[in-house]
């Protein structure tokens, strides 16, 4: 019956049963609620003011006793007299406002009020008549007065009170009794109603959990198989409701995936015969196969012409990310770029076959050239090594006549040197000459100083000879011969000067000669020296000549053995010319087995020829 | 080297030399022949004063020269003659005062003539003389360029002072001979006031 509703109706109904279990409960609740406030509110309006308003009077009624006691005690003072009259005054109206509130609002006997209200009248005329007893000043009869009567009326009054009190309280009590009563009810219903509640909640809650979570169930666990890629999954519901809606297209979508898994597995062994119909225009698994198929024909397609050598197509990928088609494209472009190289290659090989069979053809020749060359070699080797032989023997003489001129070149040598002796020799006498000369010079210096000495005393004498005249002539007579004399010595020192620049001048002679000697001499000296260093000069050059001497016979001497070795060094030179010879010979005969290599290369040349132009480039 | 022909003549060189060294030797001792000739040329002056003694009045002089100029003084004014060896200049003294110098221990002054007779004065030289006059009261040096030697003046040949010499010159001379000969008068000199040197300086 559940499940043939649908899952929203169901929910609607249980929701509607929980509905109208709230309401009832709710509803009785507020009925209670009222209840309650009721019977508070006549709580507070009998019971609770009248007992107030009673109190209320008792305390009044005590104080305006009170007072009346300070009316007689305090009578001898007129003020405070009339104030407290007034107090009593005060006091007794409230009294009376008292009593009539509690008369309005009591629940039970007015008359017990009226019984309160009587007294107090009473009491009111025993007041009156004591206060107008003290304001005459009879305060003694007042006290008595009062004493008497005004006592008597108060504890009435206070028994009456009392009575109504109890009264009120008895009223109060019961409307407490009634409000637990109707608590207790209203709590034993609601318990009752919420227990009902939950259990049909509970009922209702699992009907419906359990109509929906199975068939989910189900769905849940093919969907699982889906994921896991397995579609071999069976589904099918005939229930009206969304779930067998669910699982009727779930069964749709494994159909579809089984036919596009058959697809694929035909794709994948490689078969493109297949037409893949997408089921509509947003079907992107349709789609992305039929475009697959279409992108894989084309590539075959493209495959079959460069199978059959035609290499101008242009593949052009996909996309960036198409692999295949990228390195389809890379392929035929390196297949055409490398077919190129090929064919340039095999041109040039074509070339270079051709190059090598004319340089094989020219080595041939070329050898049988080195051939005649090398027995020429062999001949011209032979002159050479007898012509080494003459020199061998020319220069041994030639080391001879060195050695005799070294000989002579030596004599010469100590010739100069005792030259050079005899030369030194010539020089100290030389020099021994010029200083006697010089010796003399000097001495004749010396005679000359003397002279000079002579002719100063040749004056003196001379002055001498004045001065005795001059005596002479003093002396008168006597003089005389003395005069003589001195004129005679006059002359004499006259003489002496004379001679002594005479024989001044003749020292001038001698020191003119002296000076020519002396000059001679050095000339002299001069010349040996230079003789001396003409005969060293000749003495080096001697010793040069036979340093020359000796090293031109060490060179010789070199040149003789130097020869001895040329004419070995020339034998083994030709035998290295016939090693020579034989080599040419196997060189001509390797020069033929190449140019058959080359022959061979250019035939296979032609054949690649032949393969590269089967591909077709542009 | 090969040209001895050409060499020194040692052999003549020899002989010249040998012949020198014997003059030398000659001449060393030929004293007897000096010593004759002198006693003729005594007796030849002896025989020519003799002469001249009976016959004229002279008077007996000393010649000098003093700037190129011939003078004469008196021999019995003269009292020698020395060579100018050392003297010492004075200061402040009169520019004719050449100084003073030491005779035989005794000081004198020398005067320079040549400043009283304004003649050119030429340098000093060991060769100059100072002849020592005295009258016995004054005694001073005159300066001179050469002493020439004793002579005789005749008096007949002294010539009066011609006026070619004029002021100092003039009043100091005794007369001129022909060969311009000055005789100095010494007596008038010695006694001259203006060479007495009487000066202050301040």
């Amino acid at each position: 019956m559940l499940s043939n509703l649908k899952i929203r109706s169901r929910l609607i109904a249980g929701f509607s049963v929980l509905l109208v279990f709230l309401v009832l409960i709710g509803t009785l609740s507020l009925k209670n609620l009222a209840a309650e406030g009721r019977l508070l509110s006549e709580f507070y309006e009998h019971p609770f003011t009248v007992t107030n308003a009673i109190q209320q009077v008792d305390t009044n009624i005590a104080r305006m006793h009170r007072g009346m006691k300070d009316v007689v005690l305090y009578a001898a003072d007129r003020e405070d007299l009339e104030a407290t009259i007034a107090e009593i005054a005060k006091y007794e109206q409230e009294v009376y406002r008292g009593l009539a509130l509690a008369r309005e609002r009591f629940p039970g006997d007015q008359a017990k009020i009226d019984r309160i209200k009587e007294s107090m009248d009473q009491w009111k005329e025993v007041r009156a008549k004591t206060i107008a007893l003290t304001r005459q000043g009879k305060v003694k009869e007042a006290v008595a007065f009062h004493k008497n009567y005004a006592r008597r009326t108060v504890a009435q009054i206070d028994a009456q009170v009392e009575e109504v009190l109890k009264a009120s309280h008895t009223t109060a009590s019961n409307f407490a009794a009634e409000s637990a009563r109707n608590q207790r009810l209203t709590f034993a219903i609601t318990a009752v109603l919420v227990a009902l509640a939950c259990i049909i909640a509970a009922m209702i809650a699992f009907a419906i959990t359990a109509s929906i979570t199975r068939p989910l169930n189900d769905a849940v666990q093919a969907a699982d198989r889906l994921a896991q890629g397995d579609v071999s999954v069976e589904l099918d519901s005939a229930s009206p409701d969304e779930l067998g809606q669910l699982l009727r297209a779930m069964r749709k979508m494994v159909l579809s995936l089984r036919r596009m898994g058959e697809n694929a597995n035909r794709i994948a062994i490689g078969d493109l015969d297949l037409e893949v119909v997408p089921l509509s225009e947003r079907d992107v698994f349709g789609n992305a196969m039929s475009n697959m198929v279409a992108s894989l024909k084309r590539l075959a397609a493209s495959a079959d012409r460069i199978a059959a050598g035609d290499l101008t197509i242009e593949v052009i990928p996909a996309s960036d990310k198409d692999r295949l088609g990228n390195s389809f494209s890379v392929m035929t472009r390196n297949l055409r770029d490398l077919s190129l190289e090929i064919s340039e290659v095999v041109s040039v090989l074509a070339g270079s076959a051709a190059e090598i069979m004319t340089t094989v053809s020219e080595l041939a020749s070329s050898s049988a050239q080195t051939a005649t060359s090398i027995s020429e070699t062999n001949a011209t080797v032979q002159e050479i090594r007898q012509t080494t032989d003459l020199t061998s023997q020319k220069s041994r003489q030639v080391y001879e006549g060195a050695h005799r001129s070294a000989q002579i070149a030596k004599t010469g040598r100590d010739s100069v040197n005792s030259t050079l002796d005899g030369m030194q020799g010539i020089d100290e006498r030389m020099g021994f000459i010029a200083e006697r000369i010089v010796n003399l010079s000097e001495q004749s210096q010396a005679i000359g100083e003397i002279i000079a000495t002579v002719a100063d005393l040749a004056e003196q004498s001379n002055l001498l000879a004045v001065n005795a005249a001059i005596e002479a002539a003093k002396a008168g007579e006597h003089g005389k011969g003395f005069a003589v004399v001195a004129q005679e010595v006059k002359n004499l020192a006259t003489q002496s000067k004379q001679a002594t620049s005479q024989v001044r001048s003749i020292i001038g002679q001698i020191q003119k000669a002296t000076t020519a000697a002396v000059l001679a001499t050095e000339q002299g000296s001069k010349a040996v020296e230079a003789g001396m260093k003409q005969s060293s000069e000749a003495g080096e050059s001697i010793r040069q000549l036979a340093a020359s001497i000796e090293d031109s016979s060490n060179a010789t001497l070199q040149i003789v053995t130097s020869t001895q070795e040329q004419a070995i060094g020339m034998d083994q030179i030709a035998i290295a010319i016939q090693s020579i010879n034989q080599a040419s010979d196997q060189n001509v005969e390797g020069s033929r087995q190449i140019e058959a290599a080359a022959k061979n290369l250019y035939e296979l040349n032609q054949k690649l020829q032949k393969l590269v132009s089967g591909y077709r480039l542009a | 080297m090969s040209q001895r022909s050409s060499a020194i003549d040692w052999a003549s060189l020899l002989t010249r030399q040998q012949a020198a060294f014997d003059a030398v030797l000659q001449n060393r001792h030929d004293h007897e022949r000096e010593q004759a000739l002198l006693k003729e040329r005594a007796r030849l002056m002896s025989q020519k004063t003799a002469e001249d003694a009976g016959s004229v009045a002279c008077v007996d002089c000393l010649e000098f020269t003093l700037s190129g100029e011939h003078y004469a003084i008196e021999l019995s004014f003269i009292a020698a003659t020395i060579p100018l060896a050392d003297f010492t200049p004075l200061f402040c003294t009169p520019p004719f005062v050449l100084g003073i110098t030491s005779v035989r221990g005794k000081i004198i002054s020398i005067v320079d003539l040549r400043r009283f007779f304004e003649l050119p004065a030429a340098g000093l030289s060991d060769l100059n003389r100072v002849i020592v006059v005295s009258d016995g009261t004054m005694e001073f040096g005159v300066l001179a360029d050469r002493v020439e030697g004793m002579r005789s003046l005749p008096l007949s040949e002294l010539h009066p002072t011609p006026d070619t010499f004029t002021g100092v010159r003039g009043e100091f001379l005794a007369g001129v001979t022909a060969e311009r000969l000055a005789l100095l008068d010494m007596a008038r000199i010695l006694a001259d006031p203006r060479l007495i040197v009487h000066e202050e300086v301040g």
